[in-house]
């Protein structure tokens, strides 16, 4: 449970420096989210043709469908349509021939249309691009694509949602809902009856119950996974107008909404063995290595005769069931209980000979051989775990790094990905898009977050290694790219770069003397400007590929601060009184608050922004009546946090308060914590508290490598917009970008989209 | 008898070769079909050349009549039974008729199953693309004993590592990536003598020898694209892993083997009339 936790906290949290001349004024959400004028001011009242799954959306104007006076309950797109029902039967032509007419009518008249309207619109999204930096990249001549697009249309910051998490941020976009909408408050969520966190994207449907026959399990249903994610999507809405879109890896659409069009799942896919990706570490030393790593495992491995003999290991086969050890020890034992089963690992042995000599290394996994040196890294290898000899296998792809041969075996395997050949989960929509892309472009990842900032955090990986493997997954991105851009015959594109907020997250550190964890390295220094250039140049090959009147919009989520402090929030809450221990002699020891005597518990801090109270009825052993006692612990612990103090430097790592029952909209605000916390800039939520620990001290300095964040106060972590159209607004929001790229289309937002339309239509 | 072998690999080589030439224009699965076509063809005319027809024939008549029979006497047991019995006799009577001339049909069979898989097996290696060469000793004590064996390559194949030696494998191998297309020689040697190897890189589709095999009549035989290596070298064979060819059907990838032995015997069976072959 704690690695799980850990892999989803690690898994992003970060940020960067200058801030831009920002508004300071704490501005309560409710204000920003209100803002605006209601969808219902926009537009015309009962348009036809809604679709009854996009009810809401409605219609503007002059709606491109003139295929619709032919066919029924058929959008014009591109191709025939799936369903064709002739209007006018009985017209005595015989129905094969008429309908043929009609079919190649419907066809011509679709194509008459598409090269009528036209309409594209490509929006590239970069996770984490922050506002100033790249004002200051651009200042210093390091960007002229986008200085030149700047040029051409307009840049603002673009605020984000609160918290500024890029699950969050990016449900917003894609819904124009808050949290309160779209359910989405943070990595993850906290099932309260339970006491347990779990990931706030996607969850496992459970199969039906089993037909054991020994060891041999065979379930009766197959289980499934299901996007957590409320509200519809605006490509959803696209679809229901008959547009088509192309959406490469959107963050939370695991897995993806079957929307007309593709569509590659993003942030939020897990990898094979379920988990948000768990890099293997195999060593001849295995006792350097602390017991338990963040983000990954760590096996020891024997060399005989320069040979080494190991196992991926797989997710546990569900076929298969053996009683557990605590049974098997209490049977033998002699006492009656009812025996528990668990489900072994799949696995797959590979080989690595060793040739010091040479400096490399043969690896032999299946029938594939491949050669490393030292410090090399492979393509994508294919590995297959067998659930059932000959029936059922489940195919994966991993990395594999030789880091040493010699004096110690070190061997990195990258988090075991669901095949894009074969995948085991769908990961596409269709589901065959993403074999098709294999086909084109090769294996791939398609796990949550390619770039393996955990292997760096734990060590396993340096930061030039690090860098590399970050390298590696932004050039898969960009063939993509490439890829989508010269084989795009869809109305709508997206495509997600990530790399850019993973490398400020792990980066920061290099080029921020301040930084209590700052490291000099000539190089690395540099590295996240050299990220930025990267994306410029793919702007540079967009711009020349689409022309300048396509509508192009650039976009982040969330911009970035540096990560100096630590706030151990849970430890503050104890020093309050709001949280109890059952041994306070063991305040440090504990996985996810199992010291805490929740019957005197009136508070407790989970995920990276999340404050919950201790609600009766609610939590599995609340302390706290709902009503006025709730209401007044709420205003009481506000005015604390607003009041926190670093007294090492006199400064308030507390600038912001939201409560999302009182600042949200939507039928899920009740859902999320109580409080969420605005971090001021250079301080953050530790690593300890989001895993219900109690370190001694509520400050700490950060000298991890994860050097840089984003989860504080979302007024100070703007994202970027930057199109070649004029943006009418000075503060446009994520939500404001949503209905924006709705309007491109005509298409009105739906009544639950919170945002307005903030760019100028291109004369 | 390699000796013959290798002059039958040569032989055999060139006529498939001549066969092949204005196929391979076709592409893999088109070429598939043509040779799926002449080869089930060829096969049911051999068949109709080494197998008794007449008797087949008479057995086959025989076995249509006691499977009407065994229709018309469904509802007297003892009769039905004794039919049964005429049934199993007569289709083991066929089995005999057949078993020699498929025994026959073996050898031509397999020699172009060995000929397709020069062809169909594998693909060149493609500009960029990397791979391994696999340099397997004779004596299992040479690369323990300090043995040096090298690799040279023309520039358009960029050797990428040293030898990785693998002593309980009696290897060595390599990684190498193409630079151009072509074909060309690779170079093993052990310091004192050499060995060469044929290797492709990009071009049309065309038969590539995965492996050079040392003088052994059964790999000779197997492995038809080139001479064997003379029994008295130190290097036994050598491998180039070569990627499989993949011939797509409607987007899904089928392996060559059972994408022949379908359609020949499809083919096989369509066209026995034409050529007056009772199988």
């Amino acid at each position: 449970m704690n690695n799980a936790m850990n892999q989803w906290v690690v898994s992003h949290v970060g940020e960067k420096s200058e801030v831009l001349s920002m508004e300071r004024k704490q501005r309560p959400i409710s204000d920003v989210n209100r803002g605006h004028e209601s969808p219902r001011d926009i537009g015309c009242e009962g348009d036809p043709g809604i679709q009854p799954a996009l009810q809401g959306a409605r219609f503007m104007g002059r709606v491109r469908e003139p295929s619709r006076s032919l066919w029924r309950n058929v959008p014009s797109s591109r191709g025939f349509p799936a369903t064709l029902l002739p209007v006018g039967r009985g017209c005595g032509l015989p129905l094969p021939s008429f309908a043929s007419l009609l079919v190649l009518c419907g066809w011509i008249l679709g194509a008459l249309d598409l090269s009528a309207a036209g309409k594209k619109v490509v929006v590239l999204g970069i996770d984490g691009m922050d506002p100033k930096l790249l004002q200051k990249f651009v200042d210093a001549g390091r960007m002229p694509n986008f200085k030149a697009l700047m040029a051409e249309g307009d840049f603002r910051p673009l605020q984000t949602t609160m918290p500024p998490q890029s699950p969050v941020a990016w449900s917003t976009f894609m819904t124009g809902m808050d949290p309160g909408g779209h359910g989405i408050f943070d990595f993850i969520h906290v099932d309260q009856a339970k006491m347990a966190p779990y990931n706030s994207m996607a969850g496992a449907d459970p199969a039906g119950p089993p037909v054991n026959l020994g060891s041999w399990s065979f379930p009766t249903s197959v289980g499934g996974v299901q996007l957590l994610r409320k509200g519809i999507t605006f490509w959803e809405i696209l679809g229901g107008s008959g547009l088509r879109s192309t959406i490469f890896r959107m963050p939370v659409n695991f897995p993806p909404v079957k929307a007309p069009g593709r569509a590659l799942a993003g942030m939020g896919t897990p990898d094979l063995i379920g988990s948000q990706g768990t890099f293997s570490f195999y060593t001849d030393h295995r006792k350097d290595w602390p017991p338990q790593v963040s983000g990954g495992e760590i096996y020891e491995v024997t060399i005989k005769s320069n040979r080494v003999q190991a196992q991926l290991q797989g997710p546990p086969n569900s076929f298969r069931r053996f009683p557990t050890k605590q049974s098997l020890d209490l049977l033998e034992k002699g006492r009656a209980v009812a025996v528990e089963y668990e489900s072994p690992r799949m696995t797959q042995d590979f080989v690595v000979y060793l040739d010091p000599k040479a400096g490399a290394a043969k690896l032999v996994v299946g029938d594939q051989e491949l050669i490393l040196r030292e410090k090399e890294w492979s393509d994508w290898v294919h590995a297959e775990f067998e659930a059932i000899p000959h029936l059922i296998k489940v195919s994966s792809a991993a990395r594999f790094y030789l880091k040493q041969i010699s004096p110690k075996f070190e061997l990195y395997v990258s988090p075991l990905q669901i095949d894009p050949e074969d995948p085991v989960m769908p990961v596409s929509h269709p589901a065959s898009w993403s074999k098709q892309l294999c086909a084109e472009l090769g294996r791939f990842y398609t796990h949550n977050i390619p770039e393996d900032a955990q292997a760096f955090k734990s060590g396993v990986l340096t930061a030039q290694e690090f860098w590399d493997q970050m390298i590696f997954a932004y050039e898969e991105r960009s063939r993509a790219l490439d890829y989508l851009l010269t084989h795009q015959d869809e109305d709508f594109l997206f495509v997600y770069f990530g790399t850019v907020d993973q490398g400020s997250h792990m980066l920061w550190h290099f080029m921020d003397r301040e930084h209590p964890g700052f490291v000099h390295d000539d190089v690395l220094k540099d590295g996240i400007a050299k990220l930025y250039e990267m994306l410029d140049g793919r702007l540079g090959h967009v711009r020349e590929v689409i022309g300048k009147e396509t509508p192009l919009v650039v976009m982040s989520d969330h911009g970035f601060a540096p990560f100096y402090w630590e706030v151990n929030l849970n430890t503050w809450l104890l020093e309050k009184g709001y949280i109890t221990l059952k041994d306070p002699s063991k305040q440090e020891s504990g996985e996810f608050f199992s010291n805490v005597d929740w019957s005197r518990t009136r508070a407790y801090a989970a995920g990276l922004n999340g404050l919950y109270i201790n609600v009766k009825g609610r939590e599995k052993g609340g302390a706290v009546s709902n009503g006025p006692e709730y209401e007044t612990l709420l205003d009481e612990i506000e005015k604390a946090l607003l009041e926190m103090k670093d007294t090492r430097n006199n400064q308030s790592p507390v600038s912001l308060v939201v409560r999302p029952r009182r600042d949200f909209k939507g039928p899920e605000k009740d859902k999320g914590p109580d409080i969420l916390v605005g971090y001021s800039r250079g301080y953050r939520c530790s690593w300890e508290s989001p895993l219900g620990s109690f370190p001694k001290a509520v400050f700490v300095d950060n000298t991890s490598p994860w050097s840089g964040d984003h989860c504080i106060d979302y007024r100070l972590v703007p994202g970027i917009l930057v199109t070649n159209r004029r943006i009418t607004s000075q503060t446009p929001t994520l939500a404001d970008l949503t209905v924006s790229l709705l309007q491109e289309y005509s298409i009105a937002p739906s009544r639950e989209m919170l945002g307005k339309d903030v760019l100028e239509p291109k004369k | 008898m390699t000796s013959i072998i290798s002059g039958l690999n040569t032989v055999l080589t060139f006529l498939f070769g001549l066969v092949y030439w204005p196929l391979k224009w076709l592409g893999p699965f088109w070429s598939m079909v043509a040779l799926s076509w002449l080869g089930g063809m060829f096969m049911v005319w051999i068949f109709g050349k080494v197998s008794d027809q007449a008797a087949i024939r008479r057995t086959r008549d025989r076995l249509s009549s006691e499977l009407i029979a065994l229709r018309l006497y469904k509802d007297d047991l003892r009769i039905f039974f004794g039919i049964q019995c005429q049934v199993l006799a007569w289709t083991l009577r066929y089995l005999r008729h057949s078993l020699g001339p498929m025994l026959i049909l073996m050898v031509p069979t397999m020699i172009l199953l060995i000929q397709l898989n020069l062809h169909y097996g594998f693909r060149p290696l493609r500009v960029g693309e990397q791979t391994l060469v696999k340099v397997k000793l004779r004596d299992p004590g040479a690369l323990g004993r300090g043995a040096q064996i090298s690799l040279q390559a023309p520039e358009s194949l960029k050797i990428e590592t040293q030898g990785v030696r693998v002593e309980e494998m009696r290897e060595v191998s390599w990684r190498v990536r193409g630079v151009s297309p072509g074909r060309f020689d690779l170079t093993v040697s052990d310091g004192k003598e050499s060995v060469t190897k044929n290797v492709a890189v990009g071009g049309r589709l065309e038969g590539v020898s995965s492996m050079r095999t040392g003088e052994h009549w059964l790999t000779s035989l197997l492995y038809p694209g080139e001479s064997p290596i003379p029994s008295q070298s130190a290097i036994e064979s050598i491998e180039i892993r070569y990627p499989e060819l993949d011939i797509s059907i409607l987007g899904k990838s089928m392996n060559w083997l059972i994408l022949f032995l379908v359609l020949s015997l499809l083919f096989g069976y369509a066209f026995k009339g034409v050529l007056g072959v009772q199988i």
